[in-house]
């Protein structure tokens, strides 16, 4: 099945989209803010096509839940919800300059250290990490501005990327190290110090469950192996081991691990093994999935990353997506820049490609239709079951948008 | 803090790499360090001659690279960058020179930079804004700098 894309005209060193929000950093030194879920939902499409691009866009997560499982047993079920984003892929999406006055939240200064080298979105904070270390401002819809212009310095040294989650902000320093800097720790900055949690070298990270992997294309990634525990105060990790690429893999070459797939590129195949920390046994904690065909030689990788429909891999001049069903899609070009939302419970299906004159959003919807437990290339995604006792999607009192009010028929 | 150099008169003497200085002026000197040419193991290796060094360090004084102890320089000067070494494994070609000073002895010397070893030693943010804005390089290059990840030209 192809992605569906939408093209958004202009000039962009960056993207992200959280909680109903597009951001987009441009090269000329502003953020601009969209309504992502007004210029999706108010998108005049036929009415069949809606689902394909609610899905596709807004709310990747309708279709992964649990109930839906046994629709797309049902042969023409499934026939009929492919159909709808295999015509949907044909069809040119283009937000133009109109249409984003239109859903524009805002436009303002970016104050952060620019050009930038990694951003995430984490509990209503926006983090930007770069030559300048990482700072952080609030973007929860209660600042006037919808990126607050109060730049808080969260650390202070340069670094590669940054990974976020269980209250931590991973960075990747090179010959430096890894770093795990807490969150929101008010009173962080006035320690001493801090010491990396690895002196191996890195330039990328992920968080594999509350363990941490660590890329390098300059020596072995690594897996910085945590447990964890729930105690009356919260959910605490420790260090439990560090595991070497030639540990996990038995080999040299490009890694990297997000979730339950570590994986390591070497010419010709893509090994993937499965991570499940939760495993009494340890000894079955990691488990040899098999090798995934390589479409490229693995020795010009640049970067790569992970998310529920596959795995991305950028070469020197192409990226390529390697889906959990289906052939290897090849995007051509040299990206500016790429990333995708493997943490996030809307957008995972998601990939965004930023070209010199505009920014393409890639949509895969392949994976709602494939097993999960089973499956070799991609995260594996948790099923949630609805709750039937509640409105459809409500949350924490906030009405989230239900199936309805997008004008989604099953017709 | 330590003063940015400049440069008066760009002679290079025979044999070094000297930077000719105003006598009465207190300016460092580029020197060579030879390890970075003599096939050291340990150390990324110029593939450019002193001559073509030494006008990649005073462009880059020229056009400012430079933060508050180290400099930055590209290849040549003012035109689309080349490579001018390569790493410490060898089979990656580097096109950024940076460029240090002694504390000791206040002289410059200058080596081909992986920008994937060191986060903290890469350029700042004003050079690598400077290299954006001239197009030296393009928006996908600087990226990958910023990144540490592996670039080619």
């Amino acid at each position: 099945m192809q992605p569906i894309k939408l093209t958004i005209p202009g000039r962009y060193w960056d993207s992200q989209v959280y909680a109903g929000r597009l951001y987009l950093f441009g090269m000329d030194g502003d953020i601009r803010t969209l309504d992502w879920d007004a210029a999706i939902g108010g998108w005049e499409i036929e009415p069949r096509l809606k689902l394909a691009l609610v899905s596709g866009f807004l709310r990747s997560d309708f279709l992964y839940k649990g109930e839906f499982v046994a629709f797309f047993r049902d042969g023409e079920v499934k026939e009929l919800i492919e159909s709808k984003f295999e015509y949907l892929a044909t069809v040119p999406l283009s937000l133009d300059e109109a249409r984003m006055r239109k859903v524009q939240l805002g436009r303002q200064d970016n104050l952060f250290g620019f050009p930038h080298a990694d951003c995430e979105i984490y509990g209503r904070n926006m983090f930007v990490a770069g030559p300048m270390g990482i700072e952080r401002a609030t973007c929860s819809k209660r600042t006037k501005l919808p990126v607050s212009t109060k730049i808080w310095k969260r650390f202070d040294a340069s670094v590669f990327a940054i990974a976020t989650s269980y209250g931590t902000v991973a960075s990747a320093a090179g010959s430096e190290g890894l770093f795990e800097i807490p969150a929101f720790d008010s009173a962080y900055m006035d320690s001493s110090d801090p010491k990396p949690s690895s002196r191996l070298p890195c330039e990328d990270c992920h968080w594999a469950f509350q363990s941490i992997y660590g890329t390098s294309s300059v020596g072995d990634g690594f897996l910085l192996s945590y447990t964890r525990a729930n105690y009356e105060e919260g959910i605490k990790r420790a260090f439990e081991k560090a595991l070497s690429s030639i540990d996990l893999f038995g080999q040299t070459g490009f890694s990297w691990g997000v979730q339950d797939k570590l994986c390591l590129a070497t010419n010709g195949g893509i090994e993937v093994v499965k991570y499940s920390p939760w495993n009494k046994i340890s000894d079955h904690r990691l488990e040899r999935l098999g090798t995934l065909k390589a479409v490229k030689n693995s020795t010009k990788i640049v970067a790569a990353g992970s998310a529920p429909f596959g795995y991305v891999v950028e070469y020197e001049d192409a990226l390529v997506v390697y889906p959990s069903a289906g052939w290897p899609v090849l995007i051509s070009g040299e990206p500016v820049n790429w990333r995708v939302f493997p943490r996030s419970r809307h957008y995972e299906n998601q990939l965004h490609v930023v070209y010199d004159d505009r920014l393409e959003i890639f949509s895969f919807n392949h994976d709602y239709f494939v097993e999960q437990a089973t499956k070799v290339s991609g995260i594996a995604v948790y099923r949630e079951r609805m709750d039937l006792t509640e409105p459809f999607m409500r949350s924490k009192g906030r009405r989230m948008s239900q199936l309805s009010s997008f004008d989604i028929e099953l017709a | 803090m330590i003063t940015q150099p400049s440069i008066r008169n760009n002679t290079v003497l025979s044999n070094t790499l000297r930077v000719s200085r105003i006598v009465s002026s207190p300016l460092p000197a580029l020197v060579n360090h030879p390890h970075h040419r003599n096939g050291n193991p340990k150390k990324s290796q110029w593939s450019i001659t002193t001559v073509e060094e030494v006008a990649v360090f005073a462009n880059a004084l020229a056009e400012g690279w430079f933060g508050t102890t180290a400099g930055w320089g590209l290849h040549p000067p003012g035109s689309t960058p080349l490579y001018l070494g390569v790493a410490v494994d060898r089979a990656i070609g580097l096109f950024i020179a940076r460029f240090v000073v002694s504390a000791r002895h206040a002289d410059w010397h200058g080596y081909p930079f992986d920008h994937r070893d060191s986060a903290r030693e890469g350029p700042p943010a004003a050079v690598l804004n400077a290299w954006l804005a001239s197009r030296l390089l393009t928006a996908a290059k600087i990226r990958k700098i910023v990144r540490g990840q592996r670039c080619s030209l």
